[in-house]
């Protein structure tokens, strides 16, 4: 966007931004120098050998798969409904969908520990999946029509010409078409589910704890302990997935975060 | 199109919602018809779950427990099964070593222990409670908005009958003075106590004491204060405490303090016979603005946390003095001061000897604050759990017997509920035992003889009144209105 | 260099300009029935998020301190009081506070995300070396959990903290014996003369807390605003930025001139998401600053935790429903109002046309 011509130009703009991104570091740079304080990388053997590291992970991945597999497969045929077939006053159905766009997790605390009780669903994996994915739907469906809706009708016609099914139409024309779209749309609910902190806290009282990635530096927070060392060592180990998974899929990422911007 | 947007909008809504009620509405009939009585406030809830316990236990001892599920021995204990216990405390590494000792003598009853952090206990217990797929035993404290018996009184199981077939006619004096009241919540024990705690009272590092050539025992606001001068003089932090928190640990300096101007009057205002904004409290808050103006109470308090950063300070060696109660002494041993001061970030941690030290008289009156203690928790039994006769064979050994409440001695984390048991001084690995062993004697024979409760009273408004006031106080706000703020905010515990 | 970061393939244009929108629509009276394919994910999401609201609003009715029981039943409709929990909401000085902290959130959070956020594309759009280094720098804050940054953010703001150290070695702030710090001469004079002596480095207490927070989302939001910026300036054609150098604009003039007017779109659209994440805030507070000292960083999200689980003795289910009902209500009306407001269209509308402005946002992300 600058203009700059000369090779000191591009070295003096280079230091700005240099400069500029100190304060992203100083967390990231402070993560791990405390997490090595103290008995250095004996803490992360510490975390490391938690009786229940792995569940941590295990039970964000369920959550985050679960989540993923229901969104996507709602959206998309929501998206193809709402987009290429017949449906008497589709826009109603459109506009209270779109009225859950805007949401406040928090919103729904009340009465889902109140239901989860009632229900007999309070530590059952799914009462997080559930409402997890009914708060992203709306948005995805947005995403996703407005592209389903750019798939040129000729297409599904020659096919119903062919014989096709409504159901082949959806799944060999329009899934494929919008694969793109629902790479994005992954990478965008992955995000939210693993970050998810409040309803995994509430909902997911079991027996193996509200063991989430969320909950990984907490697990070294007790009553009367606090260890700073090892809850960053836990910090660290938590946020290393996310770290190389964006590092490893950067376009894909950012495509996905810019989406989930949109409101 | 937008015409018949509206109604149909509506509709659906409507429709929507009716759809997702019916299929709750099976949830919602089986405990209306599980409640035959119909009542719906939690005081009669409360009530039916004593009566029912009771007859419960009746025919349990009577028969030996043959309505009861697993292998059942004895006088309504089972030596077989699989248990979970739910709890803020102990830590996972002590219930641990409980639970091994346990299984020494009961090899078959598996007990599964989660620890929840203090701020997770309450909402997870909330979803999961009424589930029936709640814990078998769970953690109930006096008081308090994490585990308080108001909280959780009604879905425990009521222990008088347990406790009596197990202990006879007299268990009640078994324990110590008044623990079992403060675990009965609407005429049912809903929890057996595990052991007390009991604050008001510093910790010293004794090592940066002598080393400074101060007193261990400070009497007066003058000798805290030229303490204070002489440490920060070697640059060592005199009295670390952390405000920035929703936990009430700070409050306890000015409860220390009010007891030193007027030992009855926090209990008073607590009762509500007196209200906050008066004399004492106002002078108490000024005594601690004056602390903070000597440099008594370090500036960073109000942006600090109890827990971990005082903490750390004391146990890092950079601060000398911090108000705990008796659960602090785990620390005094060798093993567990180690993990703490590298968990404080310490690299090659060397132990030091650390003692309590009585609080100094704040005022000059002549008052010397006393301990303040109660149960500190105890162990309930889920009335709908299945398994009630393995729980309370373990709940009954980890409470009510010597050997398990030796256990829980050992542990000098709380003071043993049962009467008779103290801990197994000298081989508990104690950094300085000649000096701290008689000492941390005369500390848990006092906080077993405390006079007055510790939280007991303390509602959670009234404790977060507390802690804003401390914040406030420490911001420079004015004792005067600080105190009107606390009247306000305050809510007054029934007595029972 | 520039290059290795924008370059992707355009694939996500399956359509044809002819078959957008509304213009497709009026030729599926042919098409096959679809109900049954918006059900499922109609009744997952609408079901359940416009139950709970109707909930919400049914134990708004109940007592402010009502609380599910062992036994109660979950429609306690012998306990129905009426609307007088949104007289008390209205009459609560913690919830005033709350919004006020939500509004001063929402500005500062939004401003300052895209005064940064329209610099860093600026500048890795022009030849910056390593820009692919920065950007991954700048986003990784974007992609981490902020509850899992949570206690992190706590260390760096502590007395004895990075921020602290770094301000003391600008000799900012000097240390005394006991480890107290303080401004330093001059600034100290200052923040006093402009009433600001309640300012100190120690910043998780009453009068920084809540700037605490906004620093935290601003870290944790900027690389987001960076990317969008960064997209929409991909789409700006060069010939308009060469004429207007050729026009003997500098490079300033051209960023406030011909490049920030393009981004009109990008920027409204960071108002709206940036209003909606401050009203539903809950992690960073919560776990940072638990909504304190003295609720100076308190948020709708961490009040209404606080009646269910931390302010009282017993959970306040009804205070807790009534004030989700004020905050659905804040949500949804700042998003109509704010997407309405800008364009002057109905919130349907308004719908579309974000899809059409994500999807185009995708698009040139890729």
């Amino acid at each position: 966007m600058f203009s700059i011509r000369t090779r000191t130009g591009r070295l003096l703009l280079t230091l700005l931004v240099a400069v500029m991104v100190i304060p992203f570091v100083v967390p990231l740079i402070t993560m791990v120098q405390v997490s090595l304080s103290g008995i250095g990388w004996g803490n992360y053997k510490a975390v490391i050998s938690l009786p229940s590291f792995w569940t941590y992970f295990r039970n964000s991945a369920v959550i985050a798969a679960g989540t993923i597999v229901i969104v996507y497969f709602l959206t998309m045929a929501a998206s193809f409904g709402f987009s290429k077939l017949r449906i008497r006053s589709k826009e109603v159905y459109f506009w209270a969908l779109m009225a859950a766009l805007t949401m406040p997790e928090v919103v729904l605390l009340a009465p889902l520990v109140i239901m989860a009780s009632k229900v007999h669903a309070g530590g059952a994996i799914w009462a997080v999946i559930l409402p997890i994915a009914a708060l992203q739907i709306p948005f995805t469906t947005l995403l996703t029509r407005s592209y389903v809706d750019g798939i040129p009708d000729e297409l599904l016609e020659a096919a119903r010409i062919d014989g096709a099914s409504t159901w082949r139409q959806f799944w060999h024309v329009v899934i494929p078409l919008a694969k793109p779209m629902a790479v994005a749309i992954c990478i965008l609910v992955l995000i939210n589910a693993w970050n998810s902190y409040l309803l995994p806290m509430v909902l997911l009282g079991n027996t193996e704890g509200h063991m989430v990635v969320t909950q990984l530096p907490n697990s070294f927070k007790t009553r009367y302990t606090d260890d700073q060392t090892k809850i960053l060592a836990g910090a660290v180990l938590a946020a290393l997935p996310e770290i190389i998974a964006y590092i490893s899929l950067q376009r894909h990422f950012e495509r996905g975060m810019a989406a989930g911007a949109l409101k | 199109m937008r015409k018949i947007t509206r109604p149909l909008m509506a509709a659906l809504a409507a429709g929507a919602m009716a759809l997702t009620m019916a299929a709750c509405g099976g949830g919602e009939d089986k405990s209306d018809t599980k409640d035959t009585s119909g009542t719906e406030t939690t005081a009669d809830a409360g009530t039916d779950a004593g009566t029912d316990a009771g007859a419960d236990e009746g025919s349990d001892s009577t028969d030996d427990g043959t309505e009861d599920v697993g292998s059942d021995e004895g006088a309504g204990g089972a030596t077989a099964g699989e248990v979970t216990w739910w709890g803020w405390t102990p830590d996972t590494p002590v219930a641990e070593k409980y639970i091994a000792a346990f299984n020494e003598v009961y090899p078959d009853i598996k007990i599964t222990y989660v620890n929840y952090e203090n701020a997770d206990y309450a909402p997870t217990m909330q979803s999961a409670f009424q589930t029936g797929a709640g814990p078998d035993i769970f953690d109930v404290s006096a008081g308090g908005n994490v585990g308080g018996k108001q909280l959780w009184g009604e879905y425990a199981e009521d222990l008088a009958p347990y406790a009596e077939a197990f202990l006879g006619a007299d268990w009640k004096d078994q324990f110590a003075t008044g623990y079992v009241d403060q675990l009965t919540y609407e005429g049912a024990v809903v929890a057996l106590p595990l052991g007390g705690v009991a604050a008001d009272f510093f910790w010293i590092n004794k090592d940066l004491f002598e080393a400074n050539g101060v007193s261990t025992e400070l009497k007066t606001y003058d000798e805290l204060k030229a303490a204070c001068d002489t440490f920060a003089a070697a640059g060592v932090q005199c009295f670390t405490m952390g405000t920035n928190s929703t936990d009430t640990f700070s409050t306890e300096l000015l409860r220390t303090i009010m007891s030193s101007i007027q030992p009855d009057m926090y209990m008073k205002c607590l009762h509500g016979e007196e209200s906050w904004d008066n004399e004492v409290t106002i002078q108490a808050l000024q005594i601690v603005q004056q602390m903070q103006a000597d440099g008594i109470i370090s500036q960073d308090a109000t942006s600090i946390k109890q827990y971990p950063e005082s903490n750390n300070n004391f146990m890092s060696q950079k601060a000398a003095i911090v108000q705990m109660g008796t659960w602090y002494a785990q620390y005094a041993a060798e093993e567990s001061m180690l993990g703490s001061m590298e968990g404080a970030g310490v690299s090659n941690p060397t132990p030091f000897t650390m003692l309590p030290m009585v609080a100094p008289d704040f005022a000059g009156l002549g008052n010397v604050p006393e301990y303040v203690g109660e149960a500190d928790y105890g162990l309930a039994i889920n009335i709908d759990s299945p398994n009630k006769d393995a729980a309370w064979t373990f709940v009954s050994w980890l409470t009510a017997t010597q050997e398990g409440q030796q256990k829980v001695a050992n542990a000098i984390d709380l003071v043993p509920a049962l009467l008779g048991v103290s801990a197994d001084w000298d081989n508990l690995g104690l950094v300085s035992a000649d000096i701290q062993i008689p000492i941390f004697q005369q500390m848990f024979a006092d906080a077993a003889a405390a006079p007055e409760s510790r939280n007991l009273y303390i509602s959670a408004e009234t404790g977060n009144a507390q802690v804003i006031a401390m914040q406030q106080i420490l911001t420079g706000g004015d004792p005067a209105a600080i105190a009107a703020q606390m009247e306000a905010d305050s809510v007054d515990l029934p007595v029972e | 260099m520039a290059k290795s970061v924008t370059a992707a393939p355009n694939d996500l244009v399956p359509h044809s300009p002819k078959t957008r929108g509304g213009a497709t629509r009026r030729r599926h009276h042919g098409a096959p029935p679809g109900i049954a394919w918006i059900l499922p994910g109609f009744v997952v999401s609408v079901g359940l998020i416009y139950f709970c609201i109707g909930y919400n609003g049914f134990l708004s009715l109940l007592p402010w301190d009502w609380r599910p029981g062992r036994n109660s039943p979950m429609f306690d409709s012998e306990a129905l009081e009426g609307l007088g929990n949104y007289a008390a909401a209205l009459q609560k000085d913690l919830f005033w506070t709350c919004l006020k902290h939500t509004l001063i959130f929402f500005l500062v959070a939004y401003v300052v995300q895209c005064l940064m956020g329209i610099i860093f594309a600026a500048i890795l759009h022009s030849k910056v070396y390593l820009g692919t280094l920065w950007k991954v720098i700048i986003f990784i804050p974007v992609v981490v959990a902020p509850a899992i940054m949570a206690p992190v953010h706590r260390r760096v703001f502590a007395v004895d903290g990075p921020i602290n150290w770094i301000l003391q070695h600008l000799g900012l702030i000097n240390v005394d014996g006991m480890g107290n710090r303080n401004w330093t001469g001059w600034l100290s004079w200052l923040l006093n003369h402009i009433g600001l002596s309640s300012v100190t480095p120690n910043w998780i207490q009453p009068s920084t807390s809540l700037w605490v927070i906004i620093a935290v989302q601003i870290w944790g939001s900027i690389g987001m605003a960076f990317i969008l910026f960064f997209a929409a300036m991909g789409q700006i054609e060069p010939e308009i930025l060469e004429a207007a150098r050729i026009d003997g604009a500098g490079n300033i003039r051209v960023l406030w001139s011909v490049i920030v007017p393009n981004l009109k779109p990008t920027i409204v659209s960071l108002a709206i998401l940036n209003a909606i994440t401050a009203l539903k805030l809950f992690d960073q507070p919560y776990l940072i600053t638990a909504g304190g000292p003295a609720h100076s960083s308190e948020f709708l999200g961490t009040y209404i935790y606080g009646e269910l689980f931390q302010f009282h003795s017993k959970p306040q289910y009804g205070g807790a429903a009534t004030l989700s009902i004020m905050l659905l209500v804040l949500a949804v009306g700042c998003s109509i109002i704010m997407s309405a407001g800008s364009r002057g269209q109905s919130p349907a509308k308004q719908a579309k046309k974000r899809a059409r402005l994500a999807k185009k946002n995708l698009e040139v992300a890729a």
